[in-house]
């Protein structure tokens, strides 16, 4: 646990922060996109995140849609369909939902417009430095594990950029 | 106090009835500073200092232009309106940046009432120069449409598009409309009267745009109340001063001998800004600092803001 401790020590550790319980919808917003990516779970969480709104006396206008698995143009399309002052609502794995959340920040929205719930953590998008790809990792922080573009042996540091929305891989070979 | 030099009047032209625009050129041998679209020059006006915001795109400029509306017979604008003819010289200070663009903007939406024009005529001009995408919305009385032939000029541009209004009402309708139809990533920005302001806020919050992509550019500020009377010290002088009810704590300090920089005297230019070492309670009352800068307490604009047992760095 060398490297555990010494990151610790150097203060290098960034890694999402995610709530123990589904977040509640931001009622500032004037229209709201849900999203749910893979299981029946998360399209549960969205589900109840709809319900929520629509019990308020807003009842603002919702979409609402699932996907199997994060695609960008997908989440472009409907993120250029919306109009300034909607809340971006995601639920899904945490490879699904970080993405989907850099991928929302590159296109303009805040941090503070977008809400996130992971409801599984068995996969994480990992970086590579030497290719630029970014893979599915079903693996932690800390573990080994191949490179989906360039095949090299990387090993997961616990160091996430939100701007990405991926943790960093390194060969330390 | 900004940088002051001498600019030459090379052009002065009525654009309508009150409302001149004046150019500026460099004395030779000099050059001028490029600014942030929104920027503002001061300039100094017989005994007044004003703000005037610089209406060009900014980009290496080889001219400044402000335009100047006459609000009365004595004041600072009266005295660019009577005194500036071609070949005059007068002293500026700036450009200052406080109303530029925010840098990773997906799309700008531009409000403009009457002169608040030409901060938003600078924003749009550099927004199509570098063929970027935004909308204006322009209110104005029909016989003081200063810069309106420009703006139609600007808002040709792909991905350009342009309302007018002429009536306070149709102008609360055009926000709800356009404010509720900007692409996601947007960020707004206003010029104008109070209650343009007061009605870009409410709307804006209403149609869910958050605070941070809210901008404005306030010329001149509400009436405050006169407040209570206060204890102010200056630190490193052993004398107590009062703050009476109705002077501010920059009157005072000038009262008992001491400078600080100033310009607009009601809280919207940034220029009076003190350190507060210690104080009892501030009540900041400034459009110049922002809530978590207010929230800290380390500093206070002296033309507005009043306070408890406060005690100043200068
Ligand atoms: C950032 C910014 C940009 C601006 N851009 C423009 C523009 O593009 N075009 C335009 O026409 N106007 C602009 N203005 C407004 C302009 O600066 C003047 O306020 C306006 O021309 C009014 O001038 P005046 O001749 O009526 O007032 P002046 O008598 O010249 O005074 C200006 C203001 O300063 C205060 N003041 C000055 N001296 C004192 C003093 N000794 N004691 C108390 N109060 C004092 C007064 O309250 C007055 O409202 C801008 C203002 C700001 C802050
Ligand atoms: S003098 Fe302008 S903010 Fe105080």
């Amino acid at each position: 646990m060398g490297n555990v401790r010494e990151a610790v020590d150097s203060g290098t550790w960034s890694l999402p922060q995610w709530a123990d319980q589904p977040p509640d919808p931001d009622l500032t917003g004037a229209s709201f996109l849900l999203i749910s990516y893979g299981d029946s779970e998360a399209e549960a969480v969205v589900q109840q995140w709809e319900a929520g709104l629509r019990r308020t006396d807003l009842d603002p206008p919702v979409l609402r849609f699932h996907a199997s698995a994060f695609d960008r143009d997908q989440l472009a399309d409907k993120l250029a369909e919306a109009r300034c002052g909607v809340r971006l609502m995601i639920a899904g794995g945490q490879y699904d939902v970080l993405q989907a959340m850099a991928t929302a920040r590159a296109l303009g929205l805040e941090t503070g417009e977008i809400t996130r719930y992971a409801t599984a953590y068995e996969d994480l998008p990992l970086f590579c430095p030497h290719c630029q790809t970014t893979s599915r990792a079903y693996a932690e922080v800390f573990d080994w594990t191949d490179c989906t573009g360039c095949h090299r042996v990387l090993t997961i540091k616990p160091h996430y950029s939100s701007q990405r929305g991926s943790f960093l891989g390194v060969d330390t070979r | 106090m900004t940088d002051q030099r001498r600019l030459r009047v090379t052009e002065v032209r009525s654009l309508c009835p009150e409302i001149r625009q004046i150019t500026l050129e460099p004395l030779e041998g000099t050059a001028l500073m490029g600014f942030q679209p929104g920027s503002h020059l001061i300039l100094h006006a017989g005994e007044h200092r004003n703000a005037y915001s610089l209406t060009g795109d900014g980009i290496m400029p080889s001219r400044y232009t402000v335009s100047v509306l006459k609000r009365n017979d004595d004041g600072g604008s009266a005295w660019l309106h009577q005194h500036l003819a071609p070949g005059s010289e007068i002293t500026a200070e700036g450009p200052v940046s406080m109303f530029a663009p925010v840098h990773n903007q997906q799309h700008a939406l531009l409000v403009a009432g009457g002169i608040g024009i030409t901060p938003v005529l600078s924003h749009a001009s550099a927004l199509a120069a570098l063929q970027k995408s935004a909308e204006v919305i322009y209110a104005y009385k029909p016989h003081r449409a200063a810069h309106v032939d420009q703006l139609r000029e600007i808002c040709h541009s792909a991905g350009f598009r342009l309302t007018e209004v002429t009536s306070a009402g149709n102008c609360r309708k055009a926000l709800r409309d356009r404010m509720s139809d900007q692409p996601v990533g947007s960020h707004a920005y206003v010029c104008g009267p109070m209650s343009m302001l007061e009605s870009f806020l409410e709307i804006g919050a209403a149609a869910g745009w958050p605070e941070y992509r809210l901008h404005l550019e306030r010329f001149e500020a509400p009436e405050l109340d006169p407040g209570e009377e206060f204890a102010l010290r200056v630190s490193g002088s052993p004398e107590d001063l009062r703050v009476p009810v109705g002077v501010s704590i920059l009157e005072t300090l000038e009262s008992a001998g001491y400078s600080v920089p100033n310009m607009c005297r009601q809280g919207v230019c940034g220029q009076c800004q003190i350190s507060v070492r210690s104080a009892g309670s501030l009540e900041h009352r400034d459009y110049v600092l922002t809530e978590e800068e207010k929230a800290a307490g380390g500093s206070l604009m002296v033309c507005v803001s009043r306070g408890t047992d406060v005690e100043v760095a200068l």
